[in-house]
């Protein structure tokens, strides 16, 4: 692969590990407040950064701390059983295998196990007969998301869930199940016969995750997609990204890693959000909306991107599916209200109480 | 003298910064021990005797021998207590 077949700098590809986690130290140090990292998801990095520095951690962090370790314990146990219920191909995606990519795999907050397979109802089934739990919304609420309903194992805390295809921009179709099966590989987790995407893949799997949620919501987004793309073959990644109409995403990407870890330059188009995300400071509920709205013009030639805002701009006006239009109504209210409120707590109201 | 071990099919365990957080994986509750718990369960997990247990809590607290072994036995009453032990 030439050097000029992806035109952003690469710093985030090209440094060393050790080098590439001291930036993410760096980032931590200047962050305004425990606040915004825990809005990052960046907080339990966080409080391990303290430690190493020989400064107190919040009572707050440690109870984070403790939470994501059982977290951790109780989504190997999952896994283990899913794995024994099910006996198709079972590939572990997100949370649970890109927190072994860090310094510790208690480090990298999650609360679901994302499985890939190769027959999703039949392995819903056994997990069910296995004594997984549904929980969540009601079977139809799911016919047209990317996964079945949630499952849960009784008395541990993390949910299962069962994915017919990876979760894709509204754009363009998802890469095929059986392209993402065919090219996966062991997982990191090392328990028997559980894989994982291949890591060029998985990169591109988990930036279309975060770039169809909230694009550049999170930091930790673009810490996890820059390991799996450290990992992956750059020919074999660039590749699938032009072939899934994801290249202008994976470029956007991978220059705000560059900005937010090293210090380049934002694209022009970027610099919308890139204040947020350099200054690691949590958005705020105005600043989100504009940035969902203008995103597809970072990723998308101006005619498709202005034909994708309009669409992303009605479905914003809409209720979602199984919301009333009341609902819909006292949300837009309230997000009118809140508009210069910091975007976690618009989220989690709850969270005010102990930030 | 008969060695006790944390049960490998009844909990799993994590370390972090000297707290044990654990995972009973019977009753899937979820159990916490400090420091000097840490201590224990770390010899547990290789298997020790009760003496080897006493003999690491005077060690690193300096304590006396008699009050180490009380709370040996509290904790490893606490373990039994949810079956997490085996004795060999």
């Amino acid at each position: 692969m030439s050097a000029g077949a992806n035109p952003v700098s690469e710093a985030v590809m090209d440094v060393s590990d050790e080098a590439f986690w001291r930036a993410v130290g760096e980032l931590l140090d200047r962050a305004p407040t425990a606040a915004d990292l825990r809005a990052h998801r960046l907080h339990l990095l966080f409080a391990r950064r303290l430690r190493l520095q020989g400064r107190p951690v919040s009572d707050e962090l440690v109870a984070a701390e403790r939470l994501a370790a059982a977290m951790a314990l109780a989504a190997e146990i999952t896994l283990e059983r899913a794995r024994a219920a099910y006996d198709g191909t079972l590939v572990l995606m997100k949370g649970l295998e890109v927190a072994r990519r860090y310094p510790s795999p208690t480090l990298r907050p999650f609360r679901d196990v994302d499985l890939l397979v190769d027959r999703p109802w039949e392995a819903q089934r056994d997990l069910i007969a296995a004594g997984f739990q549904p929980v969540g919304m009601e079977d139809r609420f799911y016919e047209d998301k990317q996964h079945l309903r949630p499952l849960r194992l009784p008395g541990l805390p993390v949910l299962v869930e069962v994915h017919r295809r990876p979760e894709w921009v509204s754009w363009a179709q998802p890469p095929s199940t059986a392209e993402l099966l065919s090219e996966a590989v062991g997982s990191a987790t090392g328990i028997d016969g559980v894989q994982t995407l291949s890591p060029a893949h998985h990169a591109l799997v988990l930036a279309a995750h975060s770039w169809s949620g909230t694009p550049f919501r999170r930091i930790l987004d673009l810490v996890d997609t820059s390991l799996l793309a450290r990992e992956a073959d750059p020919v074999a990644l660039y590749d699938a990204a032009r072939r899934w109409q994801f290249d202008g995403v994976w470029r956007s990407m991978t220059a705000a890693a560059d900005t937010v870890l090293f210090g380049a330059r934002a694209p022009r188009h970027l610099r919308l959000w890139a204040g947020d995300l350099r200054a690691t400071r949590d958005r705020t509920v105005v600043r989100d909306h504009v940035v969902r709205l203008l995103s597809p013009f970072s990723a998308l030639p101006p005619r498709r991107a202005f034909a994708e805002a309009g669409r992303a701009f009605a479905r914003d006006l809409r209720p979602r599916p199984g919301e009333t239009w009341s609902v819909k109504v006292r949300k837009v209210r309230r997000a009118l209200t809140n508009s210069s409120e910091q975007l976690s707590l618009h989220d989690n109201p709850s969270q005010r109480a102990i930030l | 003298m008969t060695r006790l071990r944390l049960r490998e099919d009844a909990v799993r365990w994590r370390e972090i910064d000297r707290e044990v957080v654990a995972v009973d994986l019977v009753s899937s509750i979820y159990l916490t021990t400090n420091e000097s718990g840490v201590r224990l369960w770390r010899r547990l997990a290789d298997g020790a005797t009760t003496d080897e247990l006493v003999d690491e809590l005077v060690e690193a607290f300096g304590i006396e021998r008699e009050r180490a072994a009380a709370d040996v036995q509290s904790y490893v009453d606490a373990l039994d207590a949810r079956n997490l032990l085996v004795r060999e």
